[in-house]
Parts: C-alpha cells; structure tokens; sequence
C-alpha cells in the first residue's frame, strides 16, 4: 500500500516536473516569436469576417515557398512523362492534392462531424477541474 | 409613429449587435493573447520549424475566430487544441507526401528528419538555470517524440495545457475513457524513457 501511494507521489512529482518545463521553455520565447504571434493574431481578428478560402499571409511560404511548390509539381509533371513510377496515379493525384492545397483535408470534415459530436456532450465541467485525478 | 419606433428600434438593435460584437472580440482577442505562447511551443515540438509552427498558430487562430467564436467561451479552448492538433497532422503528413516526392527524384533517399538538427538551441545569454530547464525540456521533447500520437496528445492537452478529462476528450473527439487510457500509458511511457536516459537528473533540472 505505502509503495502504491509513493509510485503514485512520483507520478504526481513526474507531472509537477513537466509542466514546470514546459512552462519554461514557454517563458523563454524571444522577443522576435512574440511579437510574430502578435501579429499572427491581429490578422486572425482581422480576417475574422473574411472569405473561407482566402489567400492569407504564410510564414512558411513567405520566401518563395509556393513558386518553389509550383516548380516541384512542373517538374513532377515532367519526370512522369520521363521515367516509369513506382508511384501510383492514384497515389499521385493524392500527393499533388496535399502538396498544394491551402486548405487543410482533416478541417474539411470538421465541422460537420465534429459539431454533431459536441452537440451530445453534457456540459463541459469548470476549468480547472480534472474529471479523474489524473494529473 | 409606427415607422418612428420601427427605425428607433431597428437602431438600438443594431447598437446591441454592435456592442456584442464588439464585447466578443475583446473576449476572443483576450484568449488568443492568453494561448498564443503556449500554442506555439506545443506546434514547434511537434513540427520542429519555427515558420510552419507559426502558421499552424495563425490558421488555428483563424479558424477559430471565424468558425467558433459565437459558441460559449468555455469551449473556446478544446476546440483551438483540437484544431491546433489537425493543424500540426496536416504539416506532418504534407512533411511526408513533400519527402515521398522527393524520394522519387532519388535526391534525399536516406536522409532522414532529424529534430536534432532543427532544435532551437538556448539563447546565449541564458542564465544557468534556464540552460538546466532547457535541457530538461529538451529531454522530455525527445522521449515525446518517441511516443505514439494519441498519447503525446493526451499528454500535451492534459499536463502541459491543463485541460481537464472532459475537455481533452472534446479537443481529441475521443472518449473520457480512452483519454485516461492514452494519458495515463503517456506518463508512465515517459517516465520510463526518461529514467533510462536518468530521471533524477532530468527530475533536478526541471524542477531547479
């Protein structure tokens, strides 16, 4: 019984370390970060009322990332023609699919399934409060 | 006089829509500001690269305030992590689909995503304890790494967000039951890599 609850103490004093470093490294982030999330948030306030799938900034494409995608496809294209595949067309079209979508495919379904789910819960317990005692 | 007290009316309704909208953003804007940081760090242990965790924050952001921002703000947090979390297996699988197709051309076969390589590293003037904490994080972000999907996110929501069993269950589309499950077999997964790489050591440098 003692070795349980003192297992159990070093599962809660394991948790308690985690957190503390993830907390951490959160307080760490440089200035730089900061004031992009910043940013980041005041254009998602400010695309608030904008079109679905509209062009929006993008950190990761910002150097030329998308003319880069688009020489890779041509290329891709290409190479197709060029040299047998072990790539399926299935596969393919599946690849070119994820590579230039702007839209995410696990968003797609979303809010359908997702809302007819959240729509069966009970209400949400406090914040702050943990169902099981785990954690 | 009708036609009076329908404008009147129709001009105090629209002073209500305005104040309400703007009372929401103020709201939305406030749990933005509160989660940015945290979302972000969670992003870049998951995709290594600060520019991409920096759009998955942005495009969570925006799906958020546009999709979800008239629901009742306490649900405003599961639904963010469970975006975040969409967003973050996106980048993953296009990180995938990206090397796959490389591959075909036979320039990178072999080469593998090292998130050694791309690690941010301390800043050089950090003092002593947060080079320690650093490192300890660094540690626990490796044996994560290790650990299968649902687990880590089980234990990104709950330990280091804090979102309790019901929350975590919304935010994963998941039961309350398999929460626990893949909680309680994160905690004992980690524990058990990081004692082989020296728990107490790791132990000391997180709490110091």
């Amino acid at each position: 019984m003692n070795e349980r609850r003192t297992e159990s103490e070093r599962l809660s004093e394991f948790e308690r370390g985690a957190k503390q470093a993830f907390d951490a490294s959160v307080r760490e982030l440089d200035a730089a970060t900061r004031q992009r999330l910043v940013q980041a948030r005041e254009r998602a306030l400010a695309n608030a009322g904008g079109a679905r799938f509209g062009l929006k900034w993008s950190w990761s494409l910002a150097p030329g990332g998308a003319l880069a995608v688009a020489a890779l496809v041509a290329l891709l294209l290409v190479a197709l023609h060029q040299r047998p595949t072990q790539l399926g067309p299935g596969q393919f079209a599946g690849d070119l699919e994820i590579l230039l979508g702007q839209e995410d495919l696990a968003m797609l379904d979303e809010d359908i399934e997702f809302y007819s789910w959240l729509e069966d819960q009970p209400e949400l317990a406090p914040a702050g409060t943990n169902g099981d005692g785990v954690g | 006089m009708g036609l009076g007290l329908s404008i009147a009316h129709d001009g105090f309704a629209k002073r209500l829509a305005e104040e309400h909208t703007l009372e929401s953003r103020v709201a939305i804007e406030a749990f933005l500001r509160e989660v940015e940081t945290r979302a972000f760090r969670i992003a870049l242990m998951n995709v290594r690269d600060r520019d991409e965790a920096l759009d998955i924050v942005q495009d969570s952001m925006i799906r958020l305030v546009r999709s979800y921002s008239r629901r009742p703000s306490e649900e405003w947090r599961p639904l963010f992590y469970r975006i975040l979390q969409n967003r973050i297996r996106d980048v993953q699988r296009r990180r995938s689909v990206r090397s796959r197709v490389l591959s075909f051309f036979g320039g990178i076969e072999g080469e593998e995503y090292d998130p050694l390589v791309t690690a941010p590293g301390p800043a050089a003037d950090n003092p002593l304890d947060r080079v320690l904490a650093h490192d300890a994080m660094q540690a626990l972000e490796q044996a994560l790494s290790i650990l299968p999907a649902r687990q880590r996110e089980a234990f990104t929501m709950r330990n280091f967000e804090g979102l309790d069993v019901a929350q975590t269950a919304l935010a994963m589309n998941c039961t309350e039951g398999s929460v626990k499950t893949h909680y309680s077999r994160a905690v004992h997964r980690l524990r058990e890599l990081l004692r082989e790489h020296g728990e107490e050591h790791w132990h000391e440098r997180a709490t110091d």
